[in-house]
């Protein structure tokens, strides 16, 4: 009798395990708010490998910020950006966005993700400032000798791209318009992964979905462009497997 | 008609000539419309420059490290003048062309050539005009960094009037390129194609090939929108002044030698010849000054000053060999943060870019794209780090000497302001350009020609 409940108990033991053990093994999503971060200094949990990125207060919340607002290097001039849009109108921005002269893509890698394959990274972003660009996006497939590929919104010019670096040189894999996201609001934006395919959401809603040639395998972390003073809190990594 | 030869014999007094250009200025539409049309420019910019600049000021109330980041040079002043910079490069060129072309038109010229001075002075006395004409203009500009002072922002005058000269520079070069188009052309309206299509076309050159390599880059140089970048960034370098002195005494020249009617086309074009000849080895042997003063009072296009004196120390040739495309954003972080700096502060620096294709090492493989490679004294080391605060120590190393310890209270403390600039809206659209236009009122009923002949003009 003794033997036959201790079986019971083992069984229903095993069962419960059973239930329970994949969604132990399975990594929990991890956050980064800044709460714990110096306003005014660099931040701990990413390193800013090209750009000024740095820990600042939107009322009692921290943030991090990029600064593109001292950027100067390859600006074409003082007021070209307002010359484009006077002669290119709406299209201004993808104008520019095929000039030489305006690109600059500061980006900051997490700390501690080594290597993303699959999942959801989510992040808030409000675009603050920028007369050429108000970009913020999500870096991801980073290799070792910069290549990466990244998927930003710009209030700016309201859409999603996902971007593709090689060798510094940077092109379009696609494109969506008419994604409204304001200046001066918060907005979010999430990429999934799923081996090769990437899905692009903003606001909830998803715009951009794309099946890459191979798996996705890298660092992550933050992207923007060239002017761009944009607050990003909330940086969410949550892994699937 | 007066032969050339005779002109130049002559001697006479240049102040009423001058006084005869100034009028010719300030009488005519072309001034007072362009600033007019720079009240209202100047004023937006301004004011949405110290929207953001307060903007940024509010969160950095808090943190004196936040603070340190705000440069009102960068803030205000440079967006303010940049709607400077683009009315000057679109209308001045009008203000420019009128000192001449009108006279051209009218047949005055011809009877200007014969006063009893050479045509060299004769152009003197116009390029002193556009000089005048910029001065004017510069109403705007100035009244807003006196409203900025006003709401008790700060100015550092090193790095203003830096700026200012920066302006100054680039308004008589425009002003001399006018000058030359108006002298070859027979219309005011040719004259004014023919400038734009210099200050179009530094237009095009910035958007189509900055940030090219090799020749691309080097043609990309010769936008005239490049000579302002060192004057915004806080810089005054001694080969880029030289430069522009050079390029503006080459156009002023070639207006000088186009300006006589009487002169033959083929004397004309060999002294041309001459003339571009010597004013681009003027402009080479500026290329070769490496001299520049940072004016900027956050230093920031220099190393902390312990590190400064420590590579002053440095006498051995630094090669730095780059494995980075140009337009790779690593590569411009690279050159602001370390390669601009360590050229100001060392004597030997050599840069070379293996990803270019010029290079003498070859092409870069897959995995070594992003190295930077330092030579110095038959020591390398590689580090793919675009801050000075891993490059440095690095050179100390391959150099023997030790980290030099920092000097303290040499922080910039930055000047945070949070202020209405929308204070300043009624006077940049309403008071500033009703005084404009009564002067305009004014100045139509002054004598146009006041003092050229009770002064000695017919001496």
């Amino acid at each position: 009798m003794k033997i036959s409940k201790a079986l019971k108990a083992i069984a229903v033991a095993n069962l419960v395990l059973a239930v329970l053990l994949p969604h132990a093994d399975a990594e929990q999503p991890k956050k980064i708010d800044f709460s714990d971060e110096t306003v005014g200094a660099d931040p701990k949990s990413f390193l800013g490998v090209v750009g000024v990125w740095r820990i600042e207060a939107e009322d009692n919340n921290k943030v991090l910020v990029v600064d593109g607002r001292q950027w100067k290097e390859g600006q074409a001039s003082a007021g070209l950006a307002d010359k484009a849009r006077a002669l290119y109108g709406d299209r201004y921005a993808e104008f520019l966005d095929r000039v030489q002269a305006f690109a600059y893509f500061p980006y900051a890698v997490a700390n501690d993700v080594s290597d993303f394959r699959n999942g959801e990274i989510t992040i808030r972003f409000k675009g603050v400032s920028g007369r050429i660009d108000q970009a913020a996006g999500i870096l991801f497939n980073l290799k070792p000798n910069g290549d990466y590929l990244t998927v930003r919104a710009n209030p700016l010019e309201s859409n999603l791209v996902l971007w593709k670096f090689e060798k510094g040189k940077r092109s379009s894999v696609k494109w969506i318009r008419n994604t409204p996201t304001p200046s001066r609001q918060w907005h979010e934006l999430k990429v999934r992964i799923a081996g090769s395919k990437v899905e692009g959401y903003l606001n909830g809603k998803r715009y951009l979905e794309h099946e890459l040639p191979g798996p996705v395998s890298g660092r992550i972390g933050l992207w923007s462009k060239a002017d761009s003073y944009v607050y990003i809190d909330d940086f969410v990594v949550a892994p699937a497997d | 008609m007066h032969s050339p030869d005779t002109a130049t014999i002559r001697w006479a007094p240049f102040h009423p000539l001058v006084n005869k250009e100034m009028w010719e200025v300030l009488s005519g539409r072309a001034l007072w419309t362009m600033l007019l049309i720079l009240c209202p420019l100047v004023g937006y910019s301004f004011v949405q420059a110290v929207s953001l600049y307060s903007e940024a000021s509010s969160a950095a109330r808090e943190s004196a490290a936040l603070a340190s980041g705000l440069s009102p040079l960068d803030g205000i002043l440079v967006p303010t003048f940049g709607a400077f910079y683009v009315a000057v490069t679109l209308l001045f060129p009008f203000v420019a062309i009128r000192v001449l072309g009108r006279e051209k038109e009218s047949g005055a010229l011809r009877l200007l050539v014969q006063l009893p001075y050479r045509a060299s002075t004769l152009i003197a006395s116009k390029i002193v005009a556009v000089a005048a004409a910029w001065a004017v203009a510069t109403i705007p500009v100035i009244s807003a960094l006196v409203v900025w002072a006003v709401l008790d922002g700060h100015l550092y005058a090193a790095e203003t009037i830096n700026l200012l000269l920066g302006h100054l520079l680039y308004g008589l070069l425009i002003g001399a390129i006018a000058l030359f188009a108006a002298s070859v052309s027979e219309s005011s309206a040719t004259a004014a194609i023919i400038t734009l299509a210099f200050t179009i076309g530094s237009w095009v050159l910035d958007f189509a090939l900055a940030g090219q390599p090799g020749l691309l880059e080097w043609i990309s140089r010769l936008s005239l929108t490049q000579t302002l970048r060192p004057f915004e960034q806080g810089l005054l370098s001694a080969g880029l002044v030289f430069g522009i002195v050079g390029t503006i005494g080459g156009f002023a020249g070639l207006a000088t030698i186009w300006l006589h009617p009487g002169v033959a086309l083929l004397a004309k074009l060999v002294r041309s010849l001459f003339c571009v000849a010597v004013a681009g080895g003027i402009v080479f042997l500026a290329t070769q000054v490496r001299t520049s003063f940072d004016l900027t009072e956050d230093r920031r296009n220099s190393f902390p000053a312990a590190d400064e004196s420590a590579l002053a120390m440095l006498r051995e040739p630094l090669v730095i060999t780059v494995r980075l495309a140009p337009e790779d954003p690593r590569y411009a972080d690279l050159r602001r943060n370390v390669i601009a700096k360590l050229e100001r502060t060392l004597a030997n620096v050599s840069v070379r870019l293996a990803a270019s294709g010029q290079s003498v090492i070859g092409s870069a493989s897959e995995e070594a794209y992003g190295d930077v490679a330092y030579s110095y004294a038959g020591r390398s080391a590689t580090s793919r780090s675009t801050s000075h605060r891993e490059v440095l120590p690095l050179l100390y190393e391959l150099a023997g000497m030790p980290v030099p310890a920092p000097i303290p209270g040499q922080d910039y403390p930055g000047y945070p302001l949070v202020a209405n600039g929308q204070t300043a809206l009624p006077w940049f659209f309403g008071v500033l350009p009703l005084l404009i236009g009564i002067f305009w009122w004014w100045s139509c009923r002054a004598p146009r020609v006041p003092q050229l002949f009770k002064d000695g003009g017919q001496s």
